[in-house]
């Protein structure tokens, strides 16, 4: 274990109206090689705990711990060479600082590929489990987490844990959305499905208003054995009637026989979309998000009304990367149930209203599926996804739709959250207490900790 | 921590009962503030300050006697108000402006004046600072004059506080910037609070509702340190600083005869 007293200088740029800068720069960082080497810094962790990150990707409420230490994992603990895959039970075996960028075109290469591959190629393996993430597939069996077989957990006693949904249920769904306050994820065992091409395809319909989308989605149906991904793209600019809008999106994954000819030899290639170059800053940053904004207007009407067919590379089930952790951008993601889709409206209204501009809006329908005691899906229903850049009124905004998702038996997502009340959560996430419970006998002394956790005093 | 879209969550006022803390406190009120302490000499207007913001909907409001003069009590008093959780907002708002006469001045208040404006500030900021770098995070707000600096007729003693205050916040700022921590210092001009306001005639939307908004401002912003209310003061202290003293003599003059007899202006 290597401890580090290091000085980081982050570059001094702030956003539209107060962009979400880390205030630390001074931190106590751990590294850990091996899983006695977590052990070891989780027992060395500061009054004010520590917490784990990924060595890229953003840094968040959820992965960053102000004041006190985090914990990366690195070396063979990260090292996708680690990933062993057992053809017979069709079963990986993944170190739990890989990240899912490196395991996906990994498994490609070999012909396999994630039942449920999560939507962030940046995030680690564990951190995936850690936030409970979510799949495309609208049928039950969409979580990450449903797929993993075993864990090995490091708690916050150092205690090295081999746990499983059948032999530990209580950890293992504590664990699985838990935000990494019940352990360090060292290794997972991962279901994984052969796949003989990295290319899907697609129909998309175009729908002029939420209801009619609403309805299309809900018509989409498709059994747990097959694999479906539905998404929808919105056009954040509509208003009035047409709130909403957007375009869904239902793939398959295409057999590479069925392929066309020049695409057969590479059939198995990945290539993820690269981080977005451009990072405008100060004034050009503003014009640039309102354009983006803007260029999902076009988008929707550049759209044909219905494709069938079309290929589509396996990177677009992934969220582009995050240029940084500077970016000014904020995801807020919220799942409703079924019969709540009005709360959609309401919440791309309110943001309209606040002036705040949408870079990014994703509707997906999602099972319930898991026992994860913080997950933001316990019951079917929709999860929705919008990327903004906050401006001076957002924060009120926002605080209004927490109310409605709330008052729906909806949830704000914890992994992504960045403002919530506390107050909340106890609303949104009826199995907290349990999970505090079982916390207790995994980290009784609180030495696993992040900014989210204090603020929302999980 | 102040979060992603800029909401403050818990607030420290050092020198409760003061104009210019409580007027940004009542700018920082909102649904999303939980937590406030005040520290300050005990009194029923600090009793007052508290149920103002007690009634105003913030969950969680202590008060804290603290004296700026009786140094041995600031160590405690700042340890107890970061005890209960961190603290986003620091606001540092002790000061006190008394009137001397320059033909027969006290000695003994004008060293009172720089206990409590000077090396009261000094320790208790000395101690919010240590504090602040134990929790990794959180923003000091200092309230100096614009005109620190500039040589006055009849505040010699103020004048020195404001200015040894003026210059301690900006190297305690710099010290900062490398810890992760904020600072705001904010220059305030010829402002009516009940410090004492002589000066020469009040400027329009010169007033501490325009302090508290410009620090709200600040506290969003992200980027500035320095802030100037009215803002018209940064250029009127730079160009007083640096004119001939005998033109400044004949301003200043001027606009304190007026002061004195509004009637003929």
């Amino acid at each position: 274990m290597t401890r580090a007293r290091t000085k980081v200088r982050r570059s001094r740029q702030a956003g539209d109206g107060g962009a979400p800068m880390a205030e630390n720069d001074l931190r106590v960082e751990f590294a850990a090689n091996t899983a006695s080497e977590v052990s070891a810094a989780i027992a060395s962790a500061p009054r004010r705990g520590i917490a784990t990150r990924g060595q890229d990707g953003p840094i968040w409420d959820v992965n960053r711990n102000t004041g006190g230490a985090t914990l990366a994992l690195v070396g063979p603990l990260a090292d996708i060479r680690r990933t062993a895959i057992d053809w017979e039970r069709r079963i990986a075996t993944v170190p739990g600082g890989v990240s899912v960028g490196d395991l996906i075109p990994h498994l490609l290469r070999h012909g396999w590929f994630l039942p449920s591959p999560p939507s962030r190629l940046d995030q680690t393996v564990g951190a995936a489990i850690a936030a409970d993430e979510r799949s495309q597939r609208p049928h039950a069996g969409a979580a990450f987490a449903d797929h993993v077989e075993a864990l090995e957990l490091i708690d916050g006693c150092g205690e090295r844990r081999e746990i499983t949904p059948q032999a530990d249920p209580s950890a293992f769904w504590a664990t699985v959305g838990g935000t990494g306050l019940t352990g360090v994820v060292t290794r997972a065992e991962i279901a994984i499905r052969p796949v003989t091409s990295a290319w899907l395809s697609a129909d998309s319909t175009k729908c002029a208003s939420l209801d009619d989308l609403i309805e299309r989605m809900s018509d989409v149906r498709c059994g747990p054995d097959t694999q479906c991904f539905l998404a929808a793209k919105l056009d954040p600019t509509a208003l009035g009637g047409q709130v909403g809008r957007g375009v869904i999106t239902e793939a398959h994954p295409v057999p590479a026989t069925e392929l066309p000819t020049a695409r057969q030899p590479d059939a198995l290639a990945f290539d993820a979309d690269p981080a977005v170059g451009v990072r405008p800053s100060g004034f050009a940053r503003r014009i640039w998000h309102r354009g983006v904004s803007a260029a999902h207007k076009f988008a929707y009407h550049l759209a044909p009304s219905e494709t069938q067919g079309g290929l589509l590379p396996a990177c677009t089930l992934f969220r582009p990367r995050d240029p940084g952790p500077n970016e000014c951008v904020i995801t807020y993601e919220f799942a409703v149930p079924h019969d709540a889709s009005r709360v959609i409206a309401t919440a791309l209204r309110l943001i309209a209203a606040s002036g705040t501009p949408i870079v990014r809006a994703r509707l997906r329908r999602a099972d319930a599926s898991g026992s994860a005691l913080l997950t933001a899906v316990p019951s079917a229903g929709w999860i929705a996804e919008l990327d903004l850049v906050p401006t001076a009124s957002t924060g009120a905004s926002l605080d209004l739709i927490d109310e409605a998702v709330a008052a729906s038996g909806g949830a704000v997502r914890l992994a992504s959250d960045r403002r919530m009340r506390p107050e909340l959560v106890a609303i949104m996430y009826p199995g907290i207490d349990e999970w505090r419970d079982i916390r207790e006998k995994l980290d009784p002394k609180r030495r696993l900790h992040s900014d989210l956790a204090r603020r929302l005093g999980l | 921590m102040i979060d992603a879209v800029g909401n403050v969550s818990s607030v420290l006022v050092v020198g409760g009962t003061s104009d210019l803390g409580q007027s940004v406190l009542a700018r920082l009120i909102g649904p999303r503030l939980r937590r406030v302490v005040l520290a300050g000499r005990p009194s029923e207007s600090m009793d007052r300050a508290a149920n103002h913001v007690r009634n105003a909907g913030v969950p969680e409001v202590e008060t804290i006697a603290l004296d700026a003069t009786d140094r041995t009590g600031h160590r405690p008093a700042i340890r107890e108000a970061f005890a209960d959780g961190d603290i986003d907002v620091v606001i540092m708002a002790v000061g006190w402006c008394p009137i001397f006469d320059p033909a027969d001045p006290n000695v003994n208040v004008a060293t009172r004046c720089v206990e409590t404006n000077l090396t009261g500030m000094v320790s208790l900021g000395l101690l919010v600072s240590e504090c602040l770098k134990g929790q990794g995070h959180g923003t000091t707000v200092w309230f100096t004059a614009a005109a620190a600096g500039v040589p006055a007729h009849s505040e010699a003693v103020f004048a020195a506080t404001q200015a040894g205050i003026d210059a301690f916040a900006a190297s305690l700022a710099e010290q900062h910037r490398d810890e992760g921590l904020r600072t705001i210092i904010v220059r305030v001009g010829p402002i009516p609070t009940k410090l004492g306001y002589r000066g020469p005639r009040s400027i329009p939307g010169a007033d501490p509702a325009a302090v508290a908004n410009a620090v709200a401002v600040a506290i969003r912003s992200k980027q500035q340190s320095v802030v100037y209310v009215p803002a018209q003061a940064r250029s009127a202290a730079a160009r007083l600083r640096r004119m001939p003293a005998s033109l400044r003599r004949r301003l200043v003059g001027r606009a304190a005869d007026r002061s004195k007899h509004p009637s003929t202006s």
